[in-house]
């Protein structure tokens, strides 16, 4: 009974504080691991879903590709498979966890708190909420599997290392290559503990960085890296506020007043200061009395934690799920160090120990709140969009009410492929309210002009969901209504790029509006209607601010659907312009122009990270 | 480990997956209908809305936050909705009220308020509120812009907050209604 209690507590805990996440649906990154597998049409189709570089040049071909391709296959968009198979595995890492603490400390009890310690955090609110960070569950079982293994066939002595440990070992290593990055770094980790926890002079510990310097080496040479900045490696001068940043959420609550509000903000740091210093007194005693295991659980943190800190752009709380485990070892032993050291120690470590696990409950508690009410607003919606498509085969789809926490839910991941819809657009004007990654494509794709969703659903090719409250509505007949009056309203004709009334006529390019004028970067968008009689022409005003022109005149181009319709060369600094160029006949009566403007070059003002172009005001078409 | 001791495991880990996997098809069970009502909700525009109110949600063009359980919702700077006009307002025009409270937070920060609307392609004269609290902009509209089943009605704020989130906060619009004129609000 006292075994099963053993290995049952830290699952019974993690039920017990996470049992929200079960229920939680899909979001954001899912939505492309699960297209994949209507991708595969062949074996070589297969090959390239499992091994071709995707994301930020990742080839997790177990925990992202192998495990989308294969669940989505078995259950489609029902995530509770997905759940359940996160807390299995984690279920399972929890008692490898306890295993190895038990064997590190030698203590049963600092095992068993190990794992709840581990359990606790609030860093595995992601990987267990969220399919798409399954990577880190199931790569922390390869890494905590092989080390128990290495573990366990050390026990033997001096002796020949037993085939079967060996073996294990080997094989959950090479398997977490196709689960994380990560694991590279085992081969150090397995020394480290080999040469300097075990005393063991066993030598084939080397063998295991053959494997980790091809993986790197492959990753580096051979895999192109992404565009985006997010995952681009600096080694600079953030690199200590990033690793403070992770040591903090790892020791404590410390992100309280992201939840609760700033008055939390002491007491997080207090507790996270309380379980540091803690820490680095146990670990002190520990070191004084040759105990090198307490400096093993250190290097563990370390080691598993260095190939995130050069990433200042893409600092994730579930980047410390794996080691946060040699914390949560060095956290139990110090528990259970302290309650058999009298009643003081005992006073001090059950006051940190509860503050820890009360604050962390709580912020568990609002985390797995948010994760399954966002993820359940998508889930609403793209089962709407399933009947909807159901009952109304190629409708063009036009969503109203999407406000941003539901944009960022996964729009730009086009969830709603896998519901059957192949167009999809929000409500005119919400593309500029809603906050989108550029690098996924902005929100510029979901836009519609209010004529062209009037046209679309009196032609009955498209259909309106009212996604505001709950579950969703067909409101197409009154959303006609709606999108005729405010296409009438509009005036199309004419742009205040300073008033932000007119934003929804912009498209990229633009930065916010200040003093009622607009500065562009190198090239910019505005739609305008198109004359309603030839001989109309368009006039552009603006303004030549000097440091524009700081580096002599500057050249100007106008195109319309992109033929050139006039160009300019600005060069009195300081003062107000209007450029007047003749519209194409082609353009009369047309609903829409897209109006490019170009400038020959930037300039970046000190102190400011913008790349400026040109200050505009209106344009106009008359 | 003791033969006993495996089976106790094994049986542990069989009723684990089976818990897992049952709960697993509870949460992923499917909505039988995804969408309110039984079909298309094709209920005529209203003249007179409460920001607030769930049925007239396809109204509020844009600039509004979601209310979250709130009898109010915060707007944008700029914030349109599209209402019927009344009976008779193509012959007699129509009067346009918004009730709003203009927040002691925004004010505390921004002093007094331009508040100024766009009722189709009339733009109607701005009003300035130099305290917080609640307040009725009241303005006339002609006859000639209500001529249509539905107009749009843009209103614009001179004065927001910009919170760390960028969430852009202006007023708290409660109701917003094109009435008779001569129909004042009670």
């Amino acid at each position: 009974m006292k075994r099963a209690a053993y290995f049952l507590a830290a699952p019974a805990l993690c039920i017990a504080i996470y049992w929200r996440a079960f229920f939680a649906w899909f979001t954001n990154d899912d939505f492309p691991w699960l297209a994949l597998r209507s991708q595969i049409h062949s074996l070589h189709d297969f090959a390239l879903a499992l091994f071709s570089p995707q994301a930020q040049g990742t080839v997790r071909f177990l925990s992202e590709r192998l495990y989308f391709i294969v669940m989505y296959s078995l259950f489609g968009l029902y995530a509770g498979p997905f759940r359940a198979a996160a807390f299995l595995v984690w279920f399972a890492d929890l008692a490898l966890a306890s295993l190895i603490g038990t064997k590190l400390t030698r203590s049963r009890a600092a095992g068993l708190w190990a794992g709840l310690l581990w359990t606790s955090s609030y860093a595995l609110l992601t990987p267990l909420s969220w399919a798409s960070a399954f990577n880190q569950l199931l790569c922390a079982l390869c890494l905590l599997t092989a080390f128990y293994a290495r573990i366990r066939s050390l026990e033997s002595g001096t002796g020949p290392r037993p085939v079967r440990w060996s073996v294990l070992e080997w094989t959950a290593y090479l398997l977490g290559f196709g689960a994380l990055e990560l694991t590279v770094m085992y081969p150090l980790i397995a020394t480290l503990y080999t040469w300097g926890v075990a005393k063991h002079k066993d030598r084939s510990v080397i063998a295991l960085f053959v494997p980790a310097a091809i993986f790197a080496g492959i990753h580096a040479l051979l895999i192109p890296r992404g565009e985006s900045d997010i995952y681009r490696a600096h080694v600079d001068s953030r690199l200590p506020a990033t690793f403070l940043t992770y040591l903090k959420w790892t020791l404590g609550p410390s992100p309280l007043e992201d939840i609760f509000g700033p008055q939390w903000h002491v007491r997080g740091l207090a507790a996270t200061w309380m379980v540091g210093l803690a820490l680095a007194a146990f670990l002190l005693w520990k070191l004084r009395t040759g105990e090198s295991t307490a400096l093993f659980c250190v290097a563990w943190f370390l080691v598993f934690l260095a190939p995130v800190l050069p990433l200042p752009n893409h600092i994730s709380d579930y980047y410390v799920t794996i080691p946060l485990a040699g914390m949560a070892w060095l956290g139990g032993w110090a528990l259970v160090s302290a309650w058999r050291s009298g009643v003081f120690a005992r006073a001090v470590a059950v006051i940190i120990a509860a503050s820890f696990l009360a604050a962390s409950f709580a912020e568990v508690d609002a985390g797995t709140r948010y994760f399954l009410r966002r993820s359940s607003r998508l889930r609403q919606l793209i089962r709407a969009v399933e009947q909807t498509e159901a009952r109304h085969p190629g409708s063009v789809l036009i969503l109203h009410g999407v406000d941003n926490e539901l944009f960022q839910a996964g729009f730009q991941d086009n969830p709603f492929r896998l519901a059957g819809a192949q167009r999809v657009y929000m409500t005119p004007g919400t593309e500029v309210e809603v906050i989108a990654r550029q690098d996924l494509g902005g929100s510029e794709r979901f836009r519609i002009a209010p004529q062209d969703a009037a046209e679309l659903i009196e032609s009955g090719q498209a259909r309106a969901l009212d996604v505001s409250n709950g579950v969703p509505r067909d409101v197409t007949k009154s959303y006609l209504a709606v999108m005729e009056a405010v296409a009438a309203g509009e005036h199309r004709s004419f742009v205040d790029v300073g008033l932000a009334r007119y934003a929804s006529l912009l498209g990229p390019g633009w930065y916010d509006a200040e003093n009622g004028y607009r500065w562009m970067g190198r090239a910019s968008i505005v739609r305008l209607a198109g004359p309603e009689a030839a001989g109309e022409r368009l006039y552009a005003a603006g303004y030549a601010a000097p440091s524009a022109l700081a580096s002599g005149p500057l050249p100007i181009e106008l195109r319309v659907g992109g033929a050139l319709i006039g160009s300019s060369i600005l060069r009195k600094p300081d003062e107000h312009f209007v450029l007047d160029f003749a519209l194409p006949v082609e353009t009369v009566g047309k609903k829409e122009l897209e109006i490019s403007v170009t400038v020959g070059r930037t300039f970046r003002p000190p102190g400011d990270p913008r790349d400026l172009g040109i200050v505009f005001g209106t344009f106009e078409i008359r | 480990m003791s033969a006993s001791g495996q089976t106790l495991y094994a049986n542990v880990f069989v009723i684990a997956v089976c818990a897992l996997f049952l709960l697993g098809s509870v949460s992923c069970r499917r909505t039988r209908n995804a969408l309110a009502g039984d079909g298309e909700d094709g209920r005529p525009l209203a003249s007179v809305i409460n920001v607030a109110d769930a049925a007239t949600t396809v109204q509020l063009i844009r600039g509004f936050y979601p209310a979250d359980g709130n009898p109010w919702r915060w707007s944008r700077s700029t914030f349109a909705v599209v209402l019927r006009p009344p009976s008779g307002a193509a012959k007699d025009g129509a009067r346009l009220e918004m009730k709003f409270s203009y927040p002691e937070s925004v004010f505390h920060r921004e002093g007094q308020m331009k508040l100024s609307a766009k009722v189709g392609r009339q733009e109607l004269p701005a009003e300035v509120y130099s305290m917080p609290g609640e307040y009725t902009f009241t303005r006339d509209v002609s006859a000639a812009t209500l001529s249509s089943d539905a107009v749009a009605i843009e209103f614009t704020s001179d004065k927001k907050l910009v919170m760390d989130d960028q969430r852009e906060l202006a007023l708290i619009p409660l109701s917003i209604g094109l009435v008779s004129k001569g129909l004042g609000s009670k």
